[in-house]
């Protein structure tokens, strides 16, 4: 689950990335509207979360780009204005939700949850792919209902694969999708990771194949 | 009353106040003349007829004898509405009298006219019975030389019909009068209600804005100059006032922003970090963080408040401040923060040290601060920053801060009296709130001093003050 914080506040962003962080995503963090539309350019993500008022770029402007461009990412305004007609005007310009400022951090974790599952699993609290169950808000794994440990990186990756069962995710993508923006992952981290997983879902009915050149894929055996 | 009354009404009543007047006047006019010219012509007619009856009267013997044979005389003697009588002056009786009136009447006649003809030839109007007779009465001789008789000749005239006819004709005029005030008043209400039509509407339209919007668009035609002038003004203030809510929405939504994100950013930060178990460390650097997010909104409330406070307070328009003492104070201030940004910051003053200008040296040090802090904060490393001063006439004085930094475009420096406008937000993050030159531009208008900036992107910006000096 990644996401992307367009804040201008050093503080505010700071603290939503490592918030968020903390509560499992992986979080890339644009102080002005311009930067976050270069991250939006170049990595893919699950949620943006994105200020109104920003410098350089407002987040108005940075949400029509992204719309005219067909990028359909669910993205949630969080801004000081807070008005009916803000607020009307941020839904209507493409906005998936609003949230005022200031907000608990937890009402914002949930919001963003509930938008990640509204786009990957069109708003179920789980995912299910053969006797495989991913529970979204708990982010845990059940296999036949026996649950499975998985590490952070490794429910990720599982939940990018099983979120497009039957279709090929390339290794770009996942990379894209696990780690944030300013870091580089070792060349064969992910295969390490993907071998992990496989280990870990070899009593499962799915299996993680391997489409040399082009990427992976999640099939029910 | 008077004042809650509409228009139309109000007109009307004056109209017809007017016009009841004016027909008044010019009924009791008319009614006056026609009286006086009938009773003219009736007194003519009286002084022909006595003439002529009097003409009629020979004398034969010791007796004075009406000639009744005539067509003419007998037409007279029979007139109903004349009667004449003749009593000789020597025997005061009765020589004759017409036979016109009936005989109670001619009795009533004859003794009215005994009694009430004083004056000889003086035609005087008395009332027999129920009617006016217009008399008078003549004196003259007859008879041959040295057998002279001298007579009275009492002729009165009936005046009823003529005072009739003045009656008839008052009456109608009256009528006349008073239909001509019914139908202006009708018409005067009709056309002021008709003209006014509009005006009302529009009213009752104005009446029905509510706030907060106050305005919305307005169904109304013009139909007069005047309508059309009440109309524009509407048009000018509602222009003045969307303006003004605009700008008033802005701040809102502008403070909204300024002050709610660092109360977010302090509440998320603290959120964090105690969700979980942290190092000494990891809270220490928190606290800190916090702490200067704290500052920053401290700094902008402050500011606010300022902001507010010079809005209303008093104009000290007798003090003064030496312009050069203040001059140099701000200078000395900024000099170090310059230095710092690697800036050289120059100072020209007035070559008389003593100029005074209007205003405190507190509000002069906020001003000539502001000007000089954004000089410094949109400037770059090696460029200058001046701060001078020149006479421009004997009684003003202009003041200039000019900078090499970044410059701002034509529509930048359009919105640079707007509260929290910043040229560039990145570049002075936390540190500049885009308070500063609204604080200056209301300390200005203060001061009565005119404070213009030009500015290009790349170039520059320089900031004139021009304000009157204090001549002691």
């Amino acid at each position: 689950m990644k996401v992307l914080i367009a804040e201008d506040n050093v503080l505010l962003g700071k603290s939503l990335k490592r918030g968020l962080e903390e509560a499992g995503w992986t979080a890339d963090w644009g102080a002005d509207g311009k930067e976050a539309w270069y991250f939006l350019e170049a990595g893919s993500y699950d949620v943006v979360v994105l200020d109104w008022m920003l410098p350089q770029l407002s987040g108005l402007e940075v949400l029509q780009r992204l719309r005219s461009k067909g990028n359909n990412v669910p993205v949630i305004m969080v801004t000081a204005r807070g008005a009916v007609d803000d607020r009307v005007q941020g839904l209507d310009t493409g906005a998936d939700d609003y949230l005022a400022k200031p907000f608990e951090m937890v009402e914002l974790i949930s919001r963003l949850n509930a938008l990640y599952r509204r786009s990957v699993a069109r708003g179920a609290s789980t995912l299910d792919c053969g006797n495989l169950t991913l529970e979204l808000n708990t982010l845990k794994v059940f296999i036949a209902g026996q649950p499975v440990e998985l590490t952070g990186k490794e429910y990720d990756l599982l939940q990018a694969l099983v979120g497009k069962a039957g279709h090929v995710v390339s290794r770009h993508a996942i990379v894209s999708l696990l780690y944030p923006f300013d870091q580089e992952p070792d060349s064969n981290s992910v295969d390490v990771l993907l071998n992990r997983l496989r280990r870990k879902l070899s009593h499962s009915d799915v299996e993680i194949a391997t489409v040399r050149g082009k990427g992976f894929i999640l099939r029910v055996a | 009353m008077w004042r809650d009354l509409a228009l139309n009404i109000k007109l009307s009543i004056v109209l017809v106040a007017v016009q009841a007047s004016v027909l008044l006047v010019g009924f009791l006019w008319l009614g006056h003349w026609v009286e006086n010219s009938r009773l003219e012509e009736l007194r003519h007619r009286l002084d022909t007829q006595s003439d002529v009856i009097e003409s009629l009267i020979q004398s034969q013997g010791d007796r004075l004898l009406y000639q009744r044979n005539g067509e003419f005389a007998a037409e007279l003697d029979h007139d109903q509405n004349i009667y004449f009588a003749l009593r000789s002056s020597a025997r005061s009786e009765l020589q004759f009298e017409s036979e016109g009136p009936t005989p109670a009447l001619r009795n009533k006649l004859n003794g009215t006219m005994v009694r009430g003809l004083d004056a000889e030839e003086k035609p005087t109007l008395l009332v027999v019975g129920y009617e006016h007779w217009l008399a008078q009465k003549i004196s003259f001789e007859r008879g041959p030389p040295g057998a002279t008789q001298t007579a009275t000749l009492s002729v009165a005239l009936n005046a009823q019909p003529a005072l009739d006819g003045i009656t008839e004709v008052r009456r109608l005029s009256a009528f006349a009068a008073l239909g001509i005030l019914v139908l202006t008043a009708a018409s005067s209400f009709i056309v002021v209600s008709i003209s006014t039509r509009n005006l009302r509407g529009f009213a009752r339209q104005l009446r029905d804005l509510k706030p907060p919007a106050f305005t919305r668009p307005m169904l109304f035609a013009p139909h007069s100059a005047e309508e059309k002038l009440l109309f524009d003004s509407y048009g000018q203030m509602e222009r003045s006032v969307q303006g003004l809510l605009e700008s008033q929405r802005l701040f809102i939504a502008n403070a909204s922003h300024e002050l709610k994100t660092p109360i977010a950013a302090v509440i998320a930060a603290l959120e964090v970090i105690l969700a979980n178990p942290r190092s000494a460390e990891d809270y220490a650097d928190t606290c800190r963080d916090v702490l200067a997010e704290m500052q920053v909104l401290k700094r902008l409330s402050l500011g606010l408040l300022d902001l507010a406070l010079l809005d209303h307070s008093p104009v000290f328009a007798t003090t003064s401040t030496a312009l050069a003492y203040s001059m140099r104070q701000a200078a000395a201030r900024w000099q170090k923060t310059a230095h710092e940004r690697g800036i050289r910051l120059s100072l020209t003053l007035l070559e008389n040290h003593d100029v005074q200008v209007p205003g405190t040296s507190e509000q002069w040090e906020v001003l000539l601060s502001n000007l000089l802090d954004n000089a410094i904060k949109y400037s770059e490393s090696g460029t200058e920053v001046s701060l001078g001063a020149a006479v421009l006439d004997d009684q003003t004085v202009r003041i200039r801060v000019i900078d090499e930094g970044i410059g701002m475009s034509l529509t930048e420096t359009e919105q640079l009296g707007n509260v929290f406008f910043r040229a560039d937000t990145a570049r002075v993050q936390g540190q500049s709130f885009g308070l500063g030159f609204a604080h200056c531009q209301r300390i200005a208008e203060q001061l009565g001093a005119a404070l213009t900036v030009t500015s290009q992107q790349g170039m520059g910006t320089c900031v004139t003050l021009s304000i009157r000096r204090v001549i002691p």
